[in-house]
């Protein structure tokens, strides 16, 4: 029992990170409008939400207004059509401030919504002199009751993948640096079982960066449109990716046990190096998309809330401790093999 | 130590004009392709292009050149050098040595490069493009020595450095193009020096790596 018990804890952390990963629900928010320009006077729009609850209310219950430069216009009437979108009149005079306007629709169940530069305004007069058409609004500063995932622009609902994504890489930096240390007792000591343990670890890391990989580019689909961009991180994780195949194709190109146990070593102290200074030093001073630029680690964007944070913890160790039960089987396996192979010879 | 280690250089420039082929075989490499190009393209106005493709030629010229330092060194030589200098010394004299060589290879490319292909991109910016090509050369040179010792412990030498030194050499040419296109936008140093620096961190990075780990390449 004393020997299994992580493994068990690993078993369940990640069943509960699975699920609530893809059962948890994303907070309210609203997606879009049928119509980003309007012109001034009266015009109708429906506004859509995702996971809102504009049918449980009633029309007084909402609080639907524009916004620009703090200057504010109410709503002049608003019915829910059903659960996701409402129906909504604007009043827009014909001199204003700027022509573009944020939206907020605020109620009692959904909290506070934000849609930035959802509307643009045709024909307009610009004036720097605030009008008596601006309102004030009387509301709190309110937010979703319940427990779910922050609703963000652009990212929605893949937001979920936060909890594969980064661990993945967690992961990866962490069973390279076994191998690492495996390497330099090799080299400060050589000996068998420091070898082995250098190239398993190096094995189960290249797994990890493949699936980071993947899970990058499947969410870079989606929030970027692209399966792939030029930026510094994903750079930086390719190359990675392509010195530790090296590695692979080194040890295979040299027969020699204690010689390719000693140039692989030296080579995977080396690269790891490599890694550190290409994917945590390097892309902290330069600019790109993927977050983790100019001196933060670049969880900001992503409000790590806690709900974020109840199933974002978890899951890193979840994975780090399932990519070292895969190392240390592989490791075993290995040592069995190699137990064989010189049993059979003696 | 540092007796020794110009030494060690003098001994390597001597071995190589002993075997002229090598270096002209080289040299005669990048001028061809440099000719080639201005067969394909005649004259390039694109700052873009014109840089990247010089980059490329230089590329390959470090591989050709850099990437056999370690080949062909026969048993004798090796077992006399094991026993007489410090592995840390022969392999910074190793280094220096190649940065030169790359230096020198690369001026001529350029040279050949600028003559053929027009130097439009550039006029007016040679200083700052010249420190970029300073900067390039002995980048690949510290990278390619080490991937090369390394390469050189296995049976199949040639093909492996470039399997190796590929990957690595990604981040310095993506720096480097970066650092070309700001200079050639005209962007002051001021703000483009921080391209300079990373590939100065990258390149005595890996020349420190090569410092500690060289000795357990050297026992064999």
């Amino acid at each position: 029992m004393r020997k299994i018990w992580w493994k068990i804890v690993t078993v369940l952390l990640l069943l509960y990170v699975i699920s609530m990963t893809f059962l948890v629900k994303l907070d309210p928010g609203l997606i879009g409008t049928d119509t980003g320009r309007l012109s001034p006077g009266v015009s109708s729009v429906v506004i859509t939400g995702h996971n809102t609850h504009f049918g449980s209310l009633t029309s007084n219950e909402f609080n639907v207004f524009l916004e620009h430069d703090r200057h504010f216009i109410c709503a002049q009437s608003a019915e829910a059509i059903d659960n996701t979108s409402i129906r909504v009149s604007f009043n827009i005079p014909d001199t204003l401030l700027a022509p573009y306007f944020n939206l907020f629709v605020n109620n009692a169940i959904d909290g506070n919504m934000f849609l930035a530069n959802a509307f643009f305004v045709d024909g307009v007069v610009i004036t720097s002199d605030p009008t008596e058409y601006y309102c004030k609004p009387a509301v709190e500063n309110t937010s979703y009751a319940g427990f779910g995932f922050p609703f963000q622009p652009v990212i929605f609902e893949s937001i979920r993948n936060l909890m594969l994504h980064v661990p993945m890489w967690f992961t990866m930096f962490f069973i390279m640096l076994i191998g690492f240390i495996s390497s330099l007792r090799y080299l400060n000591k050589p000996s068998l079982e420091m070898d082995l343990r250098a190239v398993n670890a190096n094995r189960v890391g290249l797994l990890f960066a493949v699936l980071g990989l993947i899970t990058g580019s499947i969410w870079a689909r989606f929030t970027w449109g692209d399966w792939w961009v030029a930026d510094p991180q994903l750079n930086g994780a390719l190359v990675t990716f392509l010195i530790y195949v090296g590695y692979m194709v080194l040890r295979a190109q040299i027969e020699d046990e204690q010689k390719r146990a000693r140039v692989a070593a030296v080579f995977n102290i080396f690269a790891y190096v490599i890694l550190f200074i290409l994917l945590m030093i390097l892309p902290r001073f330069t600019e790109g998309l993927h977050p983790g630029k100019g001196g933060n680690p670049g969880f900001n964007t992503y409000d790590l809330d806690s709900s974020l944070r109840a199933v974002f913890y978890p899951a890193v160790t979840g994975w780090i401790l399932l990519g070292y039960w895969i190392y240390h089987l592989r490791l075993r396996l290995n040592r069995a093999e190699l137990k064989l192979y010189y049993d059979e010879k003696a | 130590m540092i007796s020794r280690i110009l030494y060690l250089m003098r001994h390597e420039a001597r071995l190589e004009f002993r075997q002229k082929h090598t270096i002209a075989g080289i040299a005669l490499f990048a001028l061809s392709t440099v000719y080639l190009c201005y067969q394909a393209f005649q004259k390039l106005d694109d700052g873009t292009t014109w840089n990247a493709l010089l980059w490329v030629i230089l590329l390959f010229t470090a591989f050709s050149a850099v990437g056999k330092s370690f080949q062909g060194q026969r048993r004798g030589l090796r077992l006399y050098l094991f026993w007489t200098v410090r592995p840390q010394e022969y392999i910074v004299a190793k280094v220096i040595y190649n940065m030169g060589l790359m230096l020198l290879l690369s001026l001529l490319a350029f040279g050949a490069y600028g003559l053929f292909l027009g130097s439009t991109p550039i006029d007016g910016k040679w200083g700052g493009y010249l420190i970029g090509l300073l900067m390039g050369s002995i980048g690949f040179a510290s990278l390619l020595t080490l991937i090369s010792a390394i390469a050189a412990q296995s049976e199949t030498g040639v093909g492996l450095t470039a399997i190796l030194g590929m990957p690595i050499a990604i981040p310095h040419i993506l720096l480097l193009n970066r650092y070309n296109a700001q200079l050639l936008q005209g962007i002051p140093l001021a703000d483009n020096g921080v391209n300079l620096l990373f590939m100065l961190i990258l390149t005595f990075g890996i020349l420190g790596l090569s410092y500690l780990l060289f000795p357990y390449l050297w026992g064999d």
